[in-house]
């Protein structure tokens, strides 16, 4: 049943991308080129269906391990190879992403008509989508790392998909060359462990890591710890690795959506589902509180600034996977997976529906004084704060024992932070009652910290657990500090944006953050430099 | 010269000059250019003469000419067509084609290759090709004879076997184009994508939550510039060292500059000129946005522009003095190449692309002409409008627009009591409609008017505690691009939508038209509108029981182009409000006193109905129902049938037309979805394929199948004792018309320039406009998939072909008093026909001369 069941997911995939290549016998609509598209949608869809099936039937949803190959290497008892990882986080994730691959074909396969090449980029669409859904069904490191580098050079197809285009071309080349900076760190954690451990196996090399622990185990858990959070800092789009993303937009708008909401997550995911190993990592964990805060905390100065769409849209996923990534490094790896998956949904709406005007434009009201817009923020930490508290107290959370995940006061504090900034601009645009908006706010509050914990009852068994933020020596105390003040201090600064715009103050941050503080520009240049374009393909 | 050349060509074939005109002082030989010397109403001195630069032109005098060549254009909200060639107009095409493919890149007559298709299935053959040889070289021998333009030459290009024209116009390049070529290097792209970067925080409507806080002064765009420019690191990160600190040294204000920055380029007269216009070209879209924000107060105000150049200028220049040194030998300079004479290479390139398309236009009017002629029944068709034996159960008025025909002819087919006409779709009203949460009211009248009175549309949502939520959500969902929690929350949400904006059928709402209130317009005010409406609208009297006033609209999902496919009559906007206006006004009863004591009194039992039309499904919708009092209710419902009736056929054969559609679709359902459908790139041909204008009864067109491809102004030359109204419609509609068939012609020929590039990359800016993808100038024009299904263009880029049925003498002061119509036809960007009220009385006109047509009508006939 298990073993079936596992195979299916595998199937799902590998079938849609094999009919999706076969399509290619036609071209356009004509011959059975409809018909073909219709089955490969099929096959997309079946994908998330089965694996909301394995969630919500408690018999398909116990975690499985089944492997598929071994290669043995180095002798006896040292295997890597082929295995799939089913449990609870996997299915999520596959639900999600296979939903959105779904859902960007078909959207595609309409748009897309009377595009030369089409075809052709419906097939890499698809290839990309499978290689996701492999990566996540991975249960061996040497699968996952291979379906990591897969999935980057499909996507190249896509970014490249109008080569005539030099700023299509240098954009890809600048994602190409951080995804290979990417596969080289996470190829050096592939090889710390495996030379440590012997396999690759997921599932023994958690047991590994839960087992007594020598120095050498714990240094090599250390050092390939970091060389993990490298690896999800480049596909996740971190500081100061994160302009490749903004930048590639110059492939059609089902791409974005796809890489928005199904390929940046993998850096997310990798960390999450690699949590167990991750309890010895302390410093991985905090530098990857450090890269998350600052690229959730310049990610947001950019957004705001961007006045095209896409771009404010791009600007806006570097910042929320900064926030993800903080969430990772504070060890709440169940919000991160919520935040990942919410953001997912939300993202890849938001591109498909880029064109709608009225969606996109939001007319400015009156600036608030100062005044007034912190009074807004006080009362959006208040009541978010209440309502935290409530659910906190509702679900008997107590800030420790066995349902406690690390990091969820620290980020309960921050996310009532960033929901009182929504506050402001809800009372500024006038109409609203004080009592309405509270109450809004305070309710999307509730439900944030219910679905937070909601999912750690749900996937917590799979995640490992990390030490506090404060109990990771003297700079994770500090940090402890800097990281809830820094957002205190964006939503202040947040409050008094209009205020501060109408007087003509803060120019030279806006000037800086308009430009994306010129690192995407040094990148650029870097690129040129490194592989410079053919003068022949300028436009 | 001229008269001689006329008579020459009068008595070498042997043609009726119907009406004997000196010509026209400003009409010169093809490929010369034309002094004007119209009135100064469009505020170009004589002494800012197109084509040629004086070398003693005061570079101030440039400048304002370079700007003035920038077409306007419109916000995404009212987007409406431009004329792309606006500042040429006063050159012939084939001129203008010269220097737009020196300073722009783009050609303006397209290449020979466009017509093979149309040559291949028989849209005109080589006949047609013989006959524009021969029309050329009729003009002047030292043109066509001597450029060796031969028949048998075009013909082999046509059919691809003559090897494709080696001509490559030579271009002017800027000094950071230049030295890119040299180097590889990407400024001159940096430049443009940082200036459009600033614009675009200048124009931007509410995309970015970020206000640019740098002009709250409102200091004007070069002060902008500035202030932006000593602080950003962008082109010192890019490698132009000491940018900052050169632009701190640049004078204050524009003016100076300008003059400071001027010399500094090396260039004058004509070689300034040609560079000035490259500078504004790369950033024509902002450009033209800066000019539609000046144009409503006066056409003749380059508005911003000016300082959008001098600040590229300043760019350019900036570049050479920090950068040149690097370029080989050690000196930038832009590249200017020397111009032609008058005979070269450009001009022949362009004489034989012009005689294509002459020759393409030859196939289309010599099909169209006999259907233009009246019914073989004698003079009875004629004469049906002047003495009716009845009056009709219905008069239906439609916008003139092309998408029009189709249904007219289909609805005349079923309801054979039923007469339509055809008037511009904002039925004559200047209104601006305010809709509640809109910040400023929308004008709904063409560009070239300003709106006049202002209505109320739908009523702002009152403060219930739902309301309140709803508010509250909707500010959180607009934030959320920046907050992280609500993503968390309210992204699950998203897939809701998303599911079934995939895979969700079409499905059938019926929104209900949000009340209309007029109460703002005084009763004299309504009066004054009314008689205005009774005047002009061409509708023979008496007004029969049922007058349907049907203006347009299209129902469009996820488009930012969307008003691109509304009336442009309403400026991008939906014509049903016009109409609704119009019928609330119509059907007043202190309204019909008045018009009754003007001597003009409508029928008692005359009931005005508001409809509008969706071009996408080509559903007709009526509006108001409520108000039809109940003694016409059934007469309506019969209307009812007959218009489900006739959109189903026109419907049918339109769907047939949109690429992907499979022959067993149902049309509606298949119509429906396209239009709803988030992913659709084509919900509808628009006006694309629009060829012809014809100015004259309905009479003359009626049971006719004109294939959509025709604007219908019914005109009654004997309602018209003064010729004011078909001056206004020369002067107007026409105007109109040809704005939007350019725009179409240069979408399709010039693309990648002059077109907004393919909508998979369409990027929404600053709710004004699209970029495509990354950064870059606004786009400007129709997308790719506006006028190409994917293989073959859809729309045929033939000038518009205007018929007139109206005296010639009148036409032609018409056009010696209109100067904006004089360029447009003395410089043959349109083709004028007078018809007669005889079948085979059809006059072109050619340069102030009439043409009669009669020989080409015969090798029809023959045919």
């Amino acid at each position: 049943m298990h073993t079936g069941y596992a195979y299916l997911l595998l199937g799902l995939p590998l079938l849609a991308a094999l009919a999706a290549w076969g399509r290619l016998r036609w071209r356009g609509d004509g011959g059975g080129g409809r018909r073909a598209d219709a089955v490969v949608t099929g096959l997309l869809v079946a994908a998330p269906v089965a694996a909301v099936a394995g969630l919500l039937a408690p018999s398909l949803g116990r975690s499985h391990f089944e492997p598929l190959l071994s290669f043995p290497l180095r002798g006896e008892g040292h295997a890597a190879g082929v295995a799939l990882l089913v449990d609870r986080l996997s299915l999520c994730m596959l639900a999600v992403t296979g939903f959105i691959g779904a859902v960007v074909h078909r959207y595609a396969v309409r748009f897309l008509t009377g595009e030369a090449r089409r075809e052709r980029f419906l097939a890499w669409l698809v290839t990309t989508v499978s290689s996701v859904q492999l990566l996540l069904l991975s249960g061996d490191l040497l699968m996952l790392a291979g379906m990591w580098m897969l999935v980057s050079l499909a996507l190249h197809q896509l970014l490249v998909h109008y080569r005539e285009r030099e700023r299509a071309v240098v954009a890809a080349r600048k994602k190409f060359l951080v995804s290979r900076l990417g596969d080289v760190a996470m190829l050096t954690a592939v090889g710390l462990l495996f030379s440590r451990f012997g396999t690759l196996s997921l599932p023994a090399l958690f047991d590994a890591a839960r087992g007594p622990l020598g120095a050498g185990d714990t240094a090599a858990l250390a050092s390939a710890g970091l060389a993990l959070a490298v690896a999800a800092a480049c596909k996740s789009a971190q500081v100061p690795v994160h302009s490749w993303l903004p930048d590639t937009l110059e492939s059609p708008t089902p791409v974005s959506a796809l890489m928005h909401a199904g390929v940046v997550n993998a850096g997310g995911y990798l960390l999450i589902r690699l949590s167990p190993l991750l309890a010895e990592a302390g410093s991985a964990l905090t530098l990857l509180v450090i890269l998350g805060t600052l690229t959730a905390g310049v990610g947001m100065l950019v957004t705001w600034t961007q006045p095209e769409v896409k771009r404010a849209l791009a600007w806006s996923t570097v910042s929320q996977m900064g926030f993800m990534i903080l969430q990772c490094g504070l060890g709440a790896f169940s919000a991160a997976l919520v935040h990942l998956v919410g953001h997912g949904f939300y993202k890849a709406h938001a591109f498909l529906a880029s064109g709608t005007l009225s969606a996109v434009v939001s007319p400015r009201g009156p600036a608030p004084g100062p005044g007034r817009a912190l009074g807004g923020l006080g009362l959006g930490l208040v009541s978010g704060t209440a309502a935290v508290l409530g659910v906190f107290h509702l679900v008997g959370w107590t800030g420790s024992g066995a349902h406690a995940e690390s990091g969820t006061l620290l980020l309960g504090l921050i996310l009532v932070i960033a929901l009182a900034q929504a506050f402001v601009p809800t009372r500024a645009e006038g109409g609203a009652s004080l009592w309405a908006a509270a109450g809004v706010l305070g309710g999307l509050a509730a439900l944030a910290a219910l679905l937070t914990l909601g999912a750690h009852a749900f996937i917590g068994p799979v995640l490992g657990r990390v030490p506090e933020l404060w109990e990771r020596g003297a700079v994770g105390a500090a940090l402890t500090l800097i990281v809830p003040a820094l957002f205190l201090a964006t939503a202040v600064f947040s409050a008094l944006l209009p205020w501060l715009s109408r007087q003509g103050r803060a120019v030279g941050l806006y000037v800086h953050g308009l430009n994306g503080f010129y690192l995407g520009i040094l990148a650029d240049r870097l690129v040129r430099w490194l592989w410079p374009p053919r003068s022949a393909a300028r436009s | 010269m001229a008269s001689t050349l006329s008579e020459s060509l009068a008595a070498l074939l042997g043609l009726n000059r119907a009406v004997q005109t000196s010509m026209d002082p400003g009409v010169t030989p093809l490929g010369a250019p034309r002094p004007r010397t119209s009135t100064p109403a469009q505020g170009l001195s004589t002494e800012e003469l197109p084509g040629s630069t004086p070398p003693t032109m005061r570079p101030d005098a440039i400048v304002r000419r370079v700007c003035l060549a920038v077409p306007p254009a419109w916000p995404l909200d009212s987007l409406v067509a431009t004329h792309p060639f606006i500042g040429l107009d006063h050159l012939h095409p084939v001129d203008a084609h010269a220097v737009l493919e020196r300073r722009l890149h783009a050609p303006v007559l397209p290449e020979p290759a466009l017509w093979r298709p149309l040559f291949e299935r028989g849209a005109f053959n080589a006949e047609d090709v013989r006959w524009a040889v021969e029309e050329l070289r009729r003009r002047g021998p030292q043109h066509a004879v001597a450029r060796g333009l031969e028949a048998e030459a075009l013909l082999g290009l046509l059919a691809g076997t003559a090897p494709a024209h080696p001509f490559a116009p030579e271009r002017v390049l800027s000094m950071a184009a230049r030295l890119d070529e040299e180097l590889g290097t990407a400024f001159a792209p940096a430049i443009v994508a940082d200036l459009s970067k600033l614009l675009a925080t200048r124009m931007d409507r509410g995309v970015a939550r970020w206000a640019q806080p740098l002009g709250e002064d409102d200091p004007g765009l070069y002060t902008l510039w500035w202030r932006y420019a000593c602080r950003s690191l962008n082109l010192e990160a890019r490698g132009v060292k000491g940018f900052r600190r050169w632009v701190r040294a640049l004078p204050s204000t524009w003016e100076a500059a300008l003059d400071s920055l001027l010399p500094r380029t090396t260039l004058t007269g004509e070689a300034l000129e040609d560079y000035l216009a490259r500078l504004l070209g790369e950033l024509q879209g902002w450009a033209g946005l800066l000019r539609g924000e000046a144009w409503s107060g006066d056409h003749d105000d380059p508005g911003a522009v000016p300082q959008l150049l001098t600040a590229r200028l300043a760019c350019d220049v900036a570049v050479r003095e920090l950068l040149g040194g690097r370029a080989p030998g050690g000196v930038l300079l832009p590249q200017v190449p020397p111009r032609e004479p008058p005979m070269g290479p450009s001009a022949q390139d362009g004489l034989s692309r012009f005689a294509l398309q002459l020759a393409a236009e030859h196939g289309f009017v010599r099909r169209l002409l006999p259907t233009l002629a009246p019914a073989r029944t004698g003079g009875v068709a004629v004469h049906l409008n002047l003495a009716r034996a009845s009056r009709p159960a219905v008069q239906a008025m439609f916008c003139i627009d092309v998408r029009s025909e189709p249904v007219r002819r289909h609805l005349e087919a079923v309801a054979a009591d039923v007469e339509t006409c055809g008037f511009a779709g904002f039925f004559g009203l200047p209104l601006a409609v305010a809709r509640p949460g809109e910040e400023n009211a929308l004008a709904h009248c063409p560009v070239l008017l300003d709106p006049a009175h202002r209505v109320q549309v739908g009523e702002a949502p009152r403060g219930s505690w739902a309301a309140d939520v709803k508010a509250v959500l909707g500010a959180v969902r607009r934030a959320a691009v920046s907050a992280f929690t609500t993503v968390e929350t309210l992204g699950f949400a998203a897939a809701v939508p998303m599911l079934a904006e995939t895979f969700g059928r079409a499905g059938t709402e019926t929104s209900v038209e949000p009340p209309l209130d007029v109460s703002s317009l005084s009763s004299e005010t309504r009066l004054a509108l009314a008689s205005k409406l009774v005047d002009v609208l061409p509708l023979a009297r008496p007004w029969a029981r049922i007058v349907l006033l049907c203006g347009h609209d299209s129902t469009l999902r996820n488009n930012p182009q969307a008003a691109a496919l509304a009336c442009g009559a309403c400026a991008g906007h939906g014509g049903g409000t016009n109409a609704r206006v119009a019928a609330a006004l119509l059907n007043d009863a202190e309204v019909r006193a008045g018009l009754a004591q003007r001597g003009t009194p409508l029928p008692e039992d005359c009931v005005v109905v508001p409809a509008c039309h969706d071009t996408a499904t080509d559903e007709i919708r009526l509006l108001d129902v409520e108000r039809i009092p109940a003694s016409h209710r059934e007469d309506v419902e019969r209307l009812m049938d007959s218009l489900k009736q006739a959109t189903a056929a026109s419907r049918a054969a339109r769907v047939a037309a949109l690429p992907g559609v499979d022959a067993g679709e149902e049309p509606l359902e298949a119509a429906r979805l396209r239009s709803r459908h988030w992913a659709e790139t084509r919900p509808e041909w628009g006006l694309a394929n629009n060829a012809a204008f014809v100015v004259a009864p309905r009479s003359r067109t009626r049971g006719r199948d004109l294939g959509g491809r025709c604007f219908l102004h019914d005109y009654r030359a004997e309602l018209d004792a003064d010729g004011s109204v078909l001056k206004l419609i020369l002067t107007a509609p026409v105007v109109v018309a040809t704005w939007i068939n350019l725009q179409y012609s240069a979408s399709t020929v010039a693309a990648s320039v002059l077109g907004s590039g393919t909508k998979t990359l369409h990027n929404v800016v600053g709710g004004v406009g699209v970029l495509l993808g990354n950064e870059g100038d606004l786009a400007m024009g129709l997308s790719h998939q506006s006028v190409h299904d994917g293989t073959a263009p859809r729309h045929e880029p033939l000038r518009l072909q205007v018929f007139v049925e109206a005296d010639r003498q009148r036409i032609h002061d018409i056009i010696k008093e209109s100067p904006a119509l004089g360029w447009l036809v003395n410089q043959e960007w349109i083709v004028l026909y007078a018809l007669g009220p005889e079948g085979r009385d059809v006059h072109r006109y050619a340069r102030g001369l009439w043409l009669r047509e009669e020989s080409d009508l015969r090798a029809t006939l023959l045919m």
